[in-house]
């Protein structure tokens, strides 16, 4: 194959796709001036003293929310209503412990005094160890002129006005097959020799899954037999915290789907239907029944979702119930492997693989076939045959008419049997997962993709309101406070993912059709197409959400590395590492450009689709802009959320 | 399929080594470097402690590894001299002999929600001599006539804290006592309160009597338990809440402890009634010397509505 042609072409991308730079410099310029515009260091200071008296219970504050003025001298005096508690004030990075004990009534209150020199909304939270939901026992702290809702709101309206106007000239209307290139960078990682000799070994995947086996046994053991105060306990630290932000913040978007090449989960079941860890046998063990063509959709993967989630209060706060999810995890594919043949628990059953695999889309890395012409004259086929350099695909693709990361699962067979050295790895920017036609053969997106990007983006919001609102009495839900109350949370998880949220974006999509004018394009085709927006929008919006649980609860993982169980041991000596959030000043910044950025992406997407859906370049942009608002809506929301 | 290969068989023993050894290898490790030989483990919860009741041997080096399981929690033990904060966790250990034979009460005193003074939040902590056969303790209570009295209340403190109330003999036999020094405190409506002490020995019943004389007590008798509107009730009152006596009176205070445990505290007189656990009733006696108006208040924080649990003593001229 020629090279220099190839080159010429990235290069002519590199031009067409300037325009996204242009967006995204303009989005960092009125960021900076969001920033800019808040009087951070005001010396100014009124003589003005604010008392509050203030009430923690578990889990939460009396008042939930705390208005003062720039410049006040605030005190604060804290009070518990039931067991001991902490206060901790985000940005200012203040601290104050009521510890009770009995006859001391003078230490059951705690003061804390300061100036509010700095403006804006800080979370303040619970800093001693309360009970389950002490992680989340959250007030807010409005320093006036608390305007960062406002102007960030108006810096997304405006990055959305303007990335609109830089990128709708440039669209142009096109069909299948898809231009030269989509892409604005590609590199082909397998030229790299280390890439290229490590993946073909045989062993690969067992290798880099070993040590997430290790880790997985360890979260098994102290989520069952370990200390059951979560922040103490490895296993809800390693998987909730550590294994979530590092999936939503390096995983997914870098690597799609390589969470999938180093999943141990389905390891042991595939080990026992083929007999061997590392080897290639013919035999298999077990039925290696077919997966039935009706189920051939993630819509189980939506349901296995979703009841987890209706727990999701107890799974992220009780070490034992995250033990019992691992087993139950381990445990349904090694019965599924002997029912069925090869990855049926990864593609179709796995709660956390449907959206892994929806927002791979977005992903910087790519498993794709060099040139597709090779495929179609070579008559092998041993990327789904097999050949005794490994097996055929085990997640039921077809690597020559793959043009979307969804359901590839990385697991690098098909880089060891394609004699023709075809398939490789490809790090990238740009691609057209988000609005590609399918190849035949290949699952096409559906109404089950589309509600997976719904039930993320609702859940986005919904467990930020949750966990990092000031709400007790959502909390007390979450919790199993009592039965009903759990039963209004799993109504609300339900309903707004499957009904309310779908039924919002429908009349978006209605509006979308109706002032497009184009008749003919069904409204079931729009609804399922701009489903596909809510991949960048949603992914980023789990990366705000990410970003604060991590930078708050970073410090549990050091000292829970040396204490798994909370058995009091001290391996490495940083058992006593103090509770500190990291920069909890930066997160809601960091978080405002990370959503603005998710908005710019998403807009770009709504082009992107609305040209592959429409024929007609102004029907098309006429049907992106109520796309673009509901974008900017969602976006205001989650502000709302995060500074507001 | 032929020979497996080196690396299958390196696979087989690296998947079977964490499946098997991995978990062996985590006892080692906290039997070698963390556990101490014979520790007891005492778990703390909302709103108990497990186990309840901890039985050793005099002389015992008795050691204690106290675990939190949610929220701050204390350890207790007055009598040890014990009094650790107790952090979700973070397990505390804790090493001492145990010299003094008898039964102490574990407890925990930071408040720590509403259950916080309920019995089961609480512990026994037995020590018993190796060997040695209860004593009993047989008390009779008679009148300055000569006359026995029956239904007085008999309390005794020591090694062991129990209650009794005579029979119409007079008479109220504590078995199965450990061998020590025991207070004893009789009271009977119209007497004054005679105490006394006694030893027991072991696998012998030692006698006591006490005489009671008549006396001018103004006796009350209260209920502590955690209400609306504040947590004591004085049934001797007009109002329920108000102590009213004269200078110079005795002055016999009956708290029982209705829901949770309490206790009763007049700071001016000196007068605490100690912990009172749920269900037992505690007698104290005092001479109204001074005066004036005096408050009368729970010391054990027993629930949110603690601080209501509060009245008031009259003494009139």
């Amino acid at each position: 194959m020629t090279q220099k042609p190839q080159k010429t072409t990235t290069r002519a991308s590199q031009q067409k796709h300037r325009w996204l730079s242009k967006v995204l410099i303009i989005a960092l310029t009125i960021f900076s001036l969001v920033l800019l515009t808040t009087p951070w260091h005001s010396k100014a200071q009124t003589s003005t003293v604010k008392e509050i008296n203030v009430t923690a219970f578990m889990f939460g504050y009396d008042p939930s929310e705390i208005t003062v003025n720039q410049g006040d001298t605030v005190v604060i005096k804290l009070h518990s209503m039931d067991v001991s508690h902490g206060f901790y004030i985000d940005g200012y990075n203040l601290n104050m412990q009521v510890i009770k004990v009995e006859g001391e009534e003078e230490d059951e209150t705690a003061e804390l005094r300061f100036v509010a020199s700095m403006p804006g909304v800080f979370r303040f939270r619970c800093s001693l160890t309360c009970g389950y939901f002490h992680p989340f026992m959250i007030g807010k702290l409005r320093v006036e002129p608390a305007n960062q809702f406002v102007y960030s709101s108006i810096a997304a309206a405006a990055t959305a006005g303007i990335a609109l106007a830089i990128m709708i000239p440039g669209s142009k209307i096109y069909g299948n097959p898809h231009p030269a290139s989509p892409y604005m960078f590609r590199f082909d990682l397998l030229r790299i020799g280390i890439v290229r000799r490590l993946v073909k070994v045989r062993s690969w995947q067992f290798l880099v899954s070993y040590p997430n086996l290790l880790i997985f046994l360890l979260v098994i053991l102290t989520g069952l037999f370990g200390s059951q105060v979560g922040n103490k306990n490895l296993s809800i630290m390693f998987v909730w915290i550590l294994w979530w932000a590092a999936l939503m913040l390096f995983l997914v978007p870098i690597g799609g789907r390589s969470w999938c090449m180093i999943c141990p989960l389905p390891s042991m079941g595939e080990w026992m239907n083929r007999g061997t860890i590392t080897g290639k046998s013919e035999r298999r063990f077990g039925l290696n029944l077919k997966w039935p063509k009706k189920l051939d959709n993630i819509w189980i993967q939506n349901f296995a979702f979703l009841s987890t989630s209706m727990f999701i209060g107890i799974l992220i706060t009780r070490p034992w119930a995250t033990g019992y999810l691992m087993v139950l995890l381990i445990a349904t594919p090694l019965i599924l492997h002997l029912v069925f043949k090869d990855r049926v628990f990864c593609r179709y059953i796995c709660p956390v693989s449907g959206f892994i695999g929806l927002y791979s889309n977005f992903s910087a890395l790519e498993l794709r076939v060099k040139d597709r012409n090779v495929c179609l004259k070579h008559a092998g086929k041993e990327c789904i045959k097999g050949s005794d350099k490994g097996y055929g695909c085990p997640w039921f693709e077809f690597p020559q008419n793959m043009n979307r990361n969804a359901y590839c699962g990385l697991c690098t067979q098909c880089l060891k049997t394609c004699p023709e050295n075809n398939t490789t790895l490809y790090l990238r920017a740009g691609g057209e997962d988000l609005y590609v036609e399918p190849w035949h053969g290949i699952k096409k997106r559906g109404l089950d993709e589309a509600w997976k990007a719904f039930i993320m983006a609702t859940l986005a919001l919904l467990y930020g309101v949750t966990f990092m609102g000031s709400f007790p009495w959502l909390k007390d839900m979450a919790n199993m406070a009592s039965l009903p109350q759990w039963g209004l949370f799993a109504i609300l998880v339900w309903g707004s993912t499957l009904a309310v949220f779908p039924a919002i974006y429908l009349v978006f999509i209605a509006v979308s059709k109706l002032v497009s004018g184009a008749k003919e394009v069904p409204l079931r085709k729009l609804f399922i197409n701009y489903s596909y927006v809510f991949i960048p929008m949603g992914l980023l919006a789990w990366i705000a959400f990410s970003v604060a649980i991590i930078f708050v609860n970073a410090s549990y993982i050091v000292a829970v590395v040396s204490d798994p169980f909370g058995w009091g041991w001290n391996l490495l000596g940083t058992k006593y590492f103090a509770w500190q959030p990291f920069l909890s000043g930066l997160v809601p910044y960091l978080q405002v450009l990370i959503l603005i950025l998710g908005l710019v992406f998403a807009l770009r997407a709504t082009l992107k689709i609305s040209m592959r859906t429409f024929t007609d370049k102004a029907q098309g942009v006429r049907a992106s802009l109520p796309v673009a608002f509901m974008l900017v809506g969602y976006t205001i929301l989650l502000l709302w959320l995060w500074v507001g | 399929m032929g020979k497996p290969s080196k690396i299958e068989i390196l696979a087989i023993a690296l998947v079977f080594s964490a499946i098997v050894l991995f978990p062996i290898g985590i006892l080692y490790i906290n039997q070698t470097m963390f556990l101490t030989e014979g520790e007891i483990q005492v778990t703390i919860k909302q709103w108990q402690f497990t186990p309840n009741e901890i039985h050793v041997k005099k002389g015992q080096v008795v050691r204690l590894s106290i675990a939190s399981e949610d929220v701050y929690h204390g350890f207790q033990m007055a009598d040890y001299g014990i009094n650790t904060v107790v952090k979700p966790g973070e397990p505390v250990h804790i090493e001492f002999k145990a010299e003094q034979v008898g039964e102490f009460f574990y407890r925990c005193f930071v408040p720590c929600g509403d259950g916080h003074s309920i019995i089961a939040h609480s512990g026994k902590f037995i020590v018993e001599e190796e060997g040695a056969e209860p004593g009993n303790l047989r008390v009779i209570v008679k009148d300055s006539t000569g006359n026995v009295v029956q239904s007085a209340s008999v309390a005794i403190s020591g090694p062991k804290s129990l209650n009794g109330v005579t029979d119409q003999n007079g008479q109220f036999v504590f078995t199965g006592l450990f061998a020590g020094n025991y207070l004893i405190q009789v009271t009977a409506s119209g007497y004054g309160v005679n105490a006394t002490s006694a030893t027991v020995s072991s696998g012998s019943t030692t006698e006591v009597l006490v005489m009671l004389t008549a006396a001018v007590v103004k006796e009350f008798h209260i209920d502590a338990y955690i209400q609306e509107d504040g947590g004591f009730s004085v049934q001797e009152s007009s109002d329920g809440k108000t102590i009213a006596v004269n200078k110079g009176d005795t002055v016999r205070l009956i708290v029982t402890a209705r829901d949770v445990a309490h206790s009763l505290v007049i700071h001016d007189f000196e007068v605490d009634t100690g912990y009172i656990a749920v269900g037992k009733t505690f007698t104290v006696e005092f001479t109204a010397t001074a005066v004036g108006t005096f408050t009368y208040d729970c010391m054990i924080y027993c629930s949110a509505k603690h601080p209501d649990m509060i009245g008031t003593l009259i003494v009139n001229p």
